[in-house]
């Protein structure tokens, strides 16, 4: 619900104009043109501002934006943002600069992406062994060795990466 | 646009991604910065779609620009950065008053870059009325803030705008130049 306007105050010019008075607003502010001098010569001078900025007319995007948004789909175009957005920026020292990168980077996270993409499906679709690195039983050998050396028995058998201590 | 169908994301990009792209552009003064701001618009929008109750679909989009826009602002705020002072392929070099009155891009650029000139907090409401053609109580819910608040902040932008138009002799104290 819209609020009364105060059709002597300042505003009320760009509400008029806006066609945001009520009927009977509107009536009561013409009285106050016919009247108020300053008020007359506010509404021209908005009245011309507001018809420039309206006047200017739509921006088209830059050639092939959206032809690239509608190919990349929203899961690429999300992938790229919620890369570029983890990318840390320690000194950020122009703005131009900054939304050069982050555009760099975008395309960067996509074309790895894809990368990923074709290294994970191969790397599922063709059988072969794999090898995963370092050796699971290789830590644990080592793991054991330094405890043995240690002449600590109890913590060969703890688990890696979590350290025990008896006592304060 | 009012329509009882819910558009596709592709639909919205394709059928509005020039609105999108215009409200973008006018709010953040540059290709760059208006080119992430549709881009993430629309990551919203396409997360939105399934909430979207058909109503003013341009409505809808000029809110969700408007919110990624005013996030960058505070993420900016935070981490604050130098900016540069023009944006060079958008800016007209000097000329005689009289020939940048007669060139119609180049009060496009004038008029543009005393939008950019404005406040955040009277640019958008500026933008939204008299860009995206909002209502004022479109842009309140948008804002989050009252309706007189929107009055007040247009008028005073308009009041500001006028008076960057007059410093870039883009209008004269009497009207255009």
């Amino acid at each position: 619900v819209n609020e009364p306007t105060d059709v002597t105050g300042d505003d009320a010019v760009s509400a008029y104009l806006d066609g945001e008075l009520a009927a009977a607003e509107v009536a009561a502010f013409e009285t106050r043109l016919g009247v108020d001098g300053r008020a007359r010569a506010e509404l021209a001078e908005l009245a011309e501002v507001r018809s420039l900025v309206r006047n200017l007319g739509p921006v088209d995007p830059p050639g092939g934006f959206v032809d690239h948004l509608l190919s990349a789909g929203a899961a690429d175009v999300e992938a790229e943002v919620a890369t570029a957005t983890a990318t840390p920026a320690a000194v950020v020292p122009l703005e131009r600069e900054r939304a050069r990168r982050r555009s760099r980077t975008r395309f960067a996270a996509l074309a790895a992406g894809a990368a990923a993409a074709v290294a994970f499906v191969v790397a599922v679709a063709v059988p072969g062994q794999h090898t995963v690195r370092p050796a699971l039983a290789t830590e644990v050998r080592v793991h054991q060795a330094g405890s043995a050396a240690s002449g600590d028995p109890v913590s060969g058998l703890a688990p890696l990466a979590t350290p025990l201590r008896f006592g304060r | 646009m009012t329509s009882d169908r819910v558009p596709t994301w592709e639909e919205i990009a394709r059928d509005h991604g020039q609105f999108l792209f215009t409200v973008a552009y006018r709010l953040t003064g540059n290709v760059d910065d208006a080119r992430d701001l549709v881009q993430e618009a629309l990551l919203r929008v396409r997360r939105g779609l399934a909430t979207y109750e058909p109503g003013s679909l341009e409505g809808w989009l000029a809110r969700i620009v408007t919110n990624v826009f005013l996030d960058d602002v505070r993420r900016r705020k935070r981490r604050p950065v130098q900016a540069l002072p023009e944006e060079p392929d958008l800016v007209l070099p000097a000329s005689d008053a009289a020939d940048t009155a007669a060139d119609a891009a180049g009060l496009s650029t004038e008029i543009q870059a005393a939008i950019a000139a404005l406040p955040e907090e009277f640019r958008v409401p500026v933008v939204l009325c008299d860009v995206a053609d909002r209502s004022y109580e479109d842009i309140a819910r948008t804002l989050g803030v009252p309706i007189g608040t929107v009055r007040s902040r247009i008028h005073r932008g308009r009041k500001l705008l006028r008076a960057e138009l007059v410093a870039r002799g883009v209008v004269t104290a009497e009207g255009v130049a």
